[in-house]
């Protein structure tokens, strides 16, 4: 027996609901990307001025802890000339004010959930965990990934503010979905203090400029486009820097301090300078390095903070000078992804004060003090694809979550030294590698000394195509549970992660310090 | 209009029985052939699954078998309770699959994330939709038309949670 009209178009619907609904969500991305805006009509490399993010101000401070509010809210950024795009920022910007600590002054930071509930593309349930990248946080306030915020609820972050003086950030960390929410704008700068980094005559003030850098790519109506080319990763055709593409900077003929920080979802970049004068390297991601380095290229992965003073002194008025990206490979190259950011030398220097490098910057920087002689225990992390997924050592985040959080890969006492031999096989890709709580010193890359401007303290570092590292670290000041992964977070989401415990009987990154629910009381 | 086969007076009772038993064989192979695509697939994908998380690997290990023994299952009895139970089975993983696909798995470590759908996933669900199709056809008619109406209900009520918002 046959089907009757009114039975057919019944299945039909019924069909429609099958396959129309779970196709929609990949059908929204291949049209968007169809609707990708044409080169054409993106802004000129340098024709946009650059702005710095804006310095957050405490809503309250007490004798020795500042109190900041920040609400994770979607907004319309003006990014591309002429087109509104949704961004998802920390009080609805992209990059997030900037925090500046000092050390030794606690920092209390209320991040309200206020996103949307669904992602509007991915069509994802939205839920944040905000890590502050480089900081020694009790496990609880460390942005662990399954310690989540959803929305209509809030959570206070504290910060101690021990380290030294260093370049930091805060970002997304949802466990699965860090790299949609961080690639909509959940990120931002926060800028560690402290009287050495003060007393040194290098470039203060209006002549040190945080320069964050990310790719995106857009719709031909402005709206932020995310394809993750099948969980390998998000390259975007328009690089921004500090939310504007290619912009131009000018500068006077002196000595500027840049805090460069990668803030891209996939993109590794190798910067160098058109006129082929080298950088001078003070800073790294735990912050001065005991003495600078100078090179001219810096190979700079997803997450990595450089420190680098430049020093446009030799050039006449009217010089431009691009900052330009080499493109290491396993990246996709697009028309200008060649360029980052211009900067046109004005004027003669109106200040002359801290204009110097000096050749001695932190020499006693614990990190970079740490000898092999002193390690307890030795460890290999093999980075690497297997069975379709991205792995550490072949395991998951999902294995931890399997295992109920137990699943540890290192196990090191409090204040243990160990190395660990970081290494990648494969010739296809790379992993910027991102040890949670500590920083560490690169031992060697390849049996070689590392490169001149990895010569200070490091909480990540570039595993390359076919790379082996060795890192030397001191675990703690924190006992606990904490988190190492590869900063290309599309592979984080898919889940080359995994976590390490120091020492025993730390504070439970989830049921210490849960998110809770708004209304909150007052910071 | 109906499409329906209509057997005529001048067909003889026992041709007609001839040509109802031919006509109920093909499609039992029919909807064999279907449930051991979709069985194939599910197997397949059973031990990635496995590693995710254990009660992902045994859902498609189960969703599997089933399909898979359902095979010689409507060859051999194509009686009204199993077409009954291969329809509501095949309903049940489709369910499955668009709640998957659209609010994520609504258990293990990958809860609440929706997943990709894929050329061969909505290719096997084509199959289990077209199998739902075979099936019906194979039921009596006030059977059939009960199914129909609770498959466009179902269907409906995805389509409004969608517009609604409420189903991402």
């Amino acid at each position: 027996m046959q089907l009757r009209r009114r039975e057919l178009l019944k299945l039909g619907v019924f069909g429609s609901a099958a396959l129309l609904l779970p196709a929609e969500r990949v059908a929204r991305t291949e049209l968007a990307l169809k609707n990708r805006i044409a080169a054409s009509r993106l802004p000129a490399p340098f024709s946009v001025p650059l702005t710095v993010p804006p310095v957050l101000t405490p809503v309250r401070s007490t004798a020795d802890t500042d109190f900041y509010a920040i609400t994770q809210q979607a907004a319309a950024a003006d990014i591309l000339p002429g087109l509104k795009t949704t961004i998802w920022g920390y009080n609805g910007i992209t990059p997030g004010p900037t925090i500046v600590a000092s050390r030794g002054r606690r920092a209390v930071v209320r991040h309200v959930n206020a996103l949307p509930r669904v992602h509007p593309t991915l069509r994802y349930t939205v839920w944040t965990s905000t890590h502050l990248h480089g900081s020694a946080s009790l496990p609880q306030f460390d942005g662990y990934a399954s310690d989540i915020t959803n929305v209509g609820q809030f959570k206070d972050y504290e910060y101690p503010n021990v380290q030294e003086a260093r370049t930091i950030w805060y970002h997304d960390h949802g466990v699965h979905i860090t790299a949609p929410n961080a690639y909509m704008g959940l990120a931002g700068l926060y800028l560690i203090e402290d009287d050495l980094e003060r007393s040194l005559p290098i470039p203060h003030g209006r002549y040190d400029v945080p320069l964050a850098i990310k790719d995106a790519l857009f719709t031909n109506t402005g709206e932020l486009i995310f394809d993750d080319n099948g969980a390998s990763g998000m390259f975007g055709d328009v690089i921004l820097v500090n939310g504007k593409p290619w912009p131009a900077m000018p500068v006077e003929r002196r000595k500027y301090r840049f805090r460069i920080l990668n803030a891209s979802i996939s993109r590794s970049y190798e910067l160098a300078l058109s006129t082929g004068d080298p950088f001078t390297v003070i800073g790294t991601d735990g912050g001065l390095m005991p003495a600078p380095q100078v090179t001219p290229t810096i190979r700079h992965g997803m997450a990595e903070r450089y420190e680098v003073v430049i020093d446009f002194a030799k050039y006449p008025i009217g010089t431009r000078v691009v900052l330009r990206n080499l493109q290491p490979e396993n990246n996709q190259e697009f028309a200008h992804t060649d360029v980052i950011m211009a900067f046109d030398v004005t004027s003669e220097a109106t200040d002359t004060t801290n204009n110097e490098v000096p050749s001695v910057l932190n020499p006693d920087n614990a990190t970079m003090q740490l000898d092999p002689a002193q390690a307890k225990a030795a460890r290999l992390m093999d980075f690497k694809r297997q069975g379709g997924e991205w792995t550490v050592n072949g395991r998951t985040w999902e294995d931890v979550i399997n295992s109920g959080f137990t699943l540890l890969e290192a196990h090191p006492g409090l204040n243990d030294v160990e190395i660990w031999t970081i290494r990648n096989n494969s010739n296809g890709w790379f992993h910027p590698v991102h040890i949670h709580l500590v920083d560490f010193k690169i031992l060697d890359r390849n049996g070689s000394a590392p490169a001149p401007y990895e010569r200070g303290p490091k909480d990540v570092v570039y595993l390359g195509e076919g790379e082996t590292v060795r890192l030397i670290m001191k675990f703690g000041p924190n006992l606990g549970r904490y988190m190492m992964h590869c900063h290309n977070l599309v592979h984080e989401d898919h889940d080359m992660m995994v976590q390490f415990e120091v020492g025993t009987g730390g504070p439970d990154p989830i049921t210490a310090a849960p998110a809770r629910n708004l209304p909150a009381p007052s910071l | 209009m109906s499409t329906a086969l209509r057997p005529t007076s001048a067909v003889p009772p026992a041709a007609r029985a001839r040509l109802h038993g031919s006509e109920t064989r093909r499609r039992a192979a029919a909807a064999a052939a279907l449930s051991l695509a979709a069985a194939w697939v599910h197997l397949a994908y059973a031990a990635p699954h496995l590693r995710q998380w254990w009660a992902y690997g045994a859902f498609f290990l189960a969703t599997g078998a089933g399909q898979a023994l359902f095979a010689p299952l409507i060859l051999r009895r194509p009686r009204p309770w199993v077409i009954a139970a291969g329809v509501a089975g095949n309903v049940a993983i489709i369910a499955m699959y668009v709640v998957s696909r659209t609010y994520g798995p609504p258990l293990g470590p990958h809860a609440r994330v929706p997943e990709v759908a894929g050329p061969i996933d909505l290719a096997t669900t084509a199959a289990e939709v077209c199998l739902v199709g075979v099936l019906l056809t194979m039921m009596a008619p006030p059977a059939r038309r009960w199914v129909a109406n609770l498959l466009v209900a179902f269907a409906v009520l995805l389509w409004a949670l969608r517009l609604m918002g409420r189903l991402p």
